[in-house]
């Protein structure tokens, strides 16, 4: 049945079928090498983990972290537990890695003198070294991860260096280093806000605002400042920042600003406008409703339930008996349910004039068991 | 005849060959491109402190839609996983799809339901809705039920839980899942770190068949014990793993799984919602909202990541396994009629010059290809033209490299973190993996094929019901 192995006289198809068929085999085999390898290699490194930490915790814990100051603390006794991670550090990358994980966690999670003797600490054992090589590093990530423990450790000693990743190609590390730079002591630390070009997505918002919550509000700056740039992202960032810190001196600029030919902003505008009740802005914004989208009318409804005035009522009012679309009546009546029964009293609505879909909205918002999730 | 003969020689000695090569060809580059993609991910989710995500007030809020029919076994595991979710605003809306048995019931005595006067509006049409649920027990506050009148597809119901929900986003999936309590916050990661409009993404979807749950919480990852099941796990991995990350790396997804996908709600209307007529109403409905986009010319992505975040329970009973996979092969062929258009049009970019043609060649095609190729093979034995040596190195270049990408699949799972406890499990599958092509793919093959007739055909096709073992009778059990 089979013809004698004449490898040479296979037509080409079936030698390459043949070596491709051996190479596979031989790669299956490297394959589950590998997939044994790595579990092994993964359980060895979380073991060593474990291990690391509770070495670093134990030392930290019984020599350094019950005084007040490094200075307080012994000297032979600081020399000694120094030397003692400082040796474990050179052994293992592990340990390192663990010893500046768990250093920047107690820098993150403790305050006051604690958290300066965590940041000595860390630099006696020359962590700085190693964040500061991070800084400098070709990789992306190996940059970020640096710029992270400048940040939560407060090395002023590398605001040189931060300022320079603020000019990265990569957005991500140039985010980062604002971060960083926004906690440090440095002069240019908003300097971002006028400078950057690229888009700032939410994430890199969610970064920085964090960034800003850690350090006294007194030192932020004004953010009405950068609402005139032309960086959309720049302006949603600083009118997320205006609204967490209600900076209520920015209404009147954030009012020039529902003129703005971005239909994204002009609806965080509204909204903005309407968290913070600025109740100067109600006449504009009933202006604005006829130019809007549908979903910016549906804003502008919401934004006037917290402006609360017999303006705002009449209007909505007016809105939810004549409105067509849906989203029109479910934001006219969640925003009228909004406001005081006493006020409701003056704008009455005839429910003669209402059809199925109306009384039901209305019944929708006055069931407490629908309040989750509405403004 | 002599004519039909060359030709047939010609087919498959040489186009059917150059055909297999191509298909392993883009297998090998997919899993190149998967790897790439889960490296990229790893080194961006080091860096990602979910920490600060959690406690962040500009979040988008989700709405968790999850249809249900004739669930009582699984219903209560369920819902208690989704409610246990971590995320800082969400509400979980569960649509009892007309059920037969006492679903509903189990929900109104254990969530201490009460019917409210709710303003639904219906923006995409399904069967009528007949009453909606709230719990009077502020701890499920997040909850809201919804009966409506059987639709016959999970399509019908997912519309209608579109329709009641409050947020921007919604994450679509099954009763019978149990999601991991970051489901929320890992799947919403790329709609807040990515400069284009991510319009859905997904994650991959585990088998919980062998698992040890309770109170809807995953305690502990088992591989499959039973048959079908555990190469079913195998062949989850490799698609969602291997596959889906490849895809998603060149934005060419077509497929976010029904089970657990994230949803931008706004395109999702827009699109018309899912389409109930539809066997794979998932696919068909990526397929629509990519085609909005390029119509009206709007920049998005579709992402999936590579991480295990929902459990979910298969099919360990040949018949109802028939059902589904004639029901999934019948529904790709439906999506790919329904939306031909796409196929080579330059302005669908890559998802019409590259996704469609690859699903029509390659997922459609290859099944009634192979059929063809072995009754082929059948006719050269009995007609005693077969040269042995040839077909034994030619079933040995395809069985290796299949064997291979599949393990290759399974070595990317233990890279993207490790699920199973011990090494026999990891092995196990590895060795599912050599057998595999012997005694699962033939199933699966019959059943695509079944599909397809059924397509052609216009048979009719019910969904039918999974039997479910639930999750008590299990645990007891172990």
């Amino acid at each position: 049945m089979f013809h004698p192995f004449h490898w040479q006289q296979y037509p080409v198809i079936i030698m390459i079928a043949l070596v491709v068929s051996f190479l596979a085999l031989a790669m299956i085999f490297v394959t589950l090498g590998i997939i044994y390898f790595h579990r092994i290699k993964t359980e060895d490194t979380n073991e060593e983990e474990a291990a690391s930490e509770l070495i670093i915790i134990e030392e930290l814990n019984k020599h350094i972290l019950r005084y007040d100051s490094l200075n307080e603390v012994p000297e032979k006794e600081l020399l000694n537990v120094i030397n003692k991670l400082t040796r474990l550090k050179q052994k293992s990358l592990v340990f390192t890695k663990v010893l500046t994980r768990t250093l920047m966690s107690f820098s993150i999670l403790l305050t006051g003198t604690i958290q300066l003797v965590i940041n000595a600490t860390y630099n006696l054992l020359k962590l700085q070294e190693d964040t500061f090589k991070k800084l400098k590093s070709k990789l992306w990530f190996v940059k970020i991860e640096g710029l992270r423990e400048v940040q939560e450790i407060n090395d002023n000693d590398s605001i040189s260096q931060v300022i320079t990743l603020t000019k990265d190609n990569n957005i991500n590390v140039r985010v980062s280093a604002y971060a960083a730079l926004i906690q440090l002591d440095s002069k240019e630390k908003y300097k971002f806000l006028d400078d950057e070009q690229e888009t700032l997505t939410l994430w890199h918002q969610i970064i920085l605002t964090n960034a800003m919550e850690k350090i006294d509000s007194n030192e932020l700056p004004d953010f009405k400042r950068y609402l005139g740039s032309t960086n959309n992202s720049i302006v949603l960032l600083c009118m997320k920042l205006i609204l967490h810190y209600n900076q209520l001196n920015a209404v009147s600029s954030l009012i020039k600003l529902l003129s703005h030919k971005d239909d994204e902003i002009r609806c965080f505008v509204i909204q903005a406008l309407g968290k913070l009740n600025a109740d100067e802005a109600e006449q504009q914004l009933i202006e604005r409703y006829p130019k809007e989208s549908l979903g910016n009318k549906t804003q502008i409804l919401l934004s006037l339930g917290n402006i609360i005035s017999l303006i705002s009522l009449k209007f909505l009012t007016d809105k939810f008996i004549r409105g067509e679309h849906f989203d029109i009546l479910k934001s006219a009546a969640e925003a009228i349910n909004t406001f005081p029964q006493e006020l409701k009293k003056l704008v009455p609505i005839d429910s003669t004039l209402l059809d199925e879909k109306q009384i039901t909205l209305i019944k929708h918002y006055e069931e407490p068991l629908n309040l989750y999730g509405s403004i | 005849m002599e004519a039909f003969k060359e030709w047939s020689h010609f087919i498959f000695n040489n186009a059917i060959y150059y055909y297999s090569v191509t298909i392993m060809f883009s297998y090998g580059l997919l899993a190149l491109f998967s790897l790439r993609e889960i490296k990229k991910y790893k080194q961006k989710d080091n860096l990602f402190d979910y920490q600060l995500l959690l406690s962040s007030p500009y979040l988008p809020s989700i709405s968790v839609i999850a249809p249900a029919f004739n669930e009582g076994k699984v219903i209560l595991n369920g819902l208690q996983s989704f409610l246990s979710l971590s995320y800082p605003k969400f509400e979980v809306i569960l649509v009892n799809d007309g059920s037969t048995d006492d679903t509903l019931q189990q929900l109104i005595d254990e969530y201490e339901l009460v019917k409210v006067d709710f303003a639904y509006h219906e923006v995409i049409k399904t069967q009528p809705v007949k009453q909606i649920f709230k719990s009077t027990n502020p701890a499920y506050s997040k909850l809201v039920v919804i009966d409506k009148e059987n639709g016959n597809s999970k399509a019908d119901a997912s519309n209608a839980g579109i329709n009641a929900a409050i947020y921007p986003l919604f994450l679509c999936t099954d009763v019978d899942c149990i999601l991991h309590k970051d489901t929320l916050i890992k799947l919403v990661k790329p709609f807040i770190e990515e400069q284009d409009r991510v319009i859905a993404s997904g994650a991959a979807i585990r088998i919980s068949n062998s698992c040890e749950v309770k109170n809807g919480y995953i305690k502990k990852v088992n591989a499959p014990r039973q048959f079908l099941p555990l190469f079913q796990e195998l062949e989850y991995i490799r698609a969602f793993i291997l596959g889906r990350m490849a895809w998603s790396s060149i934005n060419a997804l077509m497929l976010v799984s029904g089970g657990l996908g994230l949803f931008d709600k706004d395109i999702v209307i827009k699109a018309g919602g899912y389409n109930h007529v539809s066997f794979g109403e998932d696919m068909e409905l990526i397929s629509r909202m990519r085609i909005y986009m390029h119509d009206h010319k709007l920049k998005y992505k579709v992402r999936y990541i590579p991480e295990s975040l929902c459990w979910t329970e298969v099919p360990s009973d040949i018949k109802i396994f028939a059902r589904q996979r004639t029901r999934w092969s019948k529904g790709l062929a439906q999506t790919l009629w329904f939306h031909k258009k796409v196929t080579f049009n330059p302005k669908y970019k890559i998802f019409g010059l590259l996704t469609f043609p690859y699903f029509i060649l390659f997922e459609w095609l290859a099944p009634l290809l192979e059929f063809g190729g072995i009754i082929y093979y059948i006719y050269l034995i009995i007609t005693g033209q077969i040269n042995w040596e040839f077909a034994i190195i030619l079933l040995q270049f395809v069985y290796s490299f299949s064997v291979l990408i599949t393990i290759t699949s399974v070595l990317y799972d233990e890279i993207t973190g490790i699920k199973y406890s011990k090494k026999s499990e990891v092995f196990r599958l590895c060795l599912a993996a050599v057998a595999e092509p012997f005694v699962y793919h033939p199933l699966v093959l019959f059943f695509s094929l079944r599909g397809d007739w059924f397509f052609i055909t216009n048979k009719k096709l019910s969904w039918g019901v999974m039997t479910r073992i639930g999750f008590k009778k299990k645990n007891k059990k172990l």
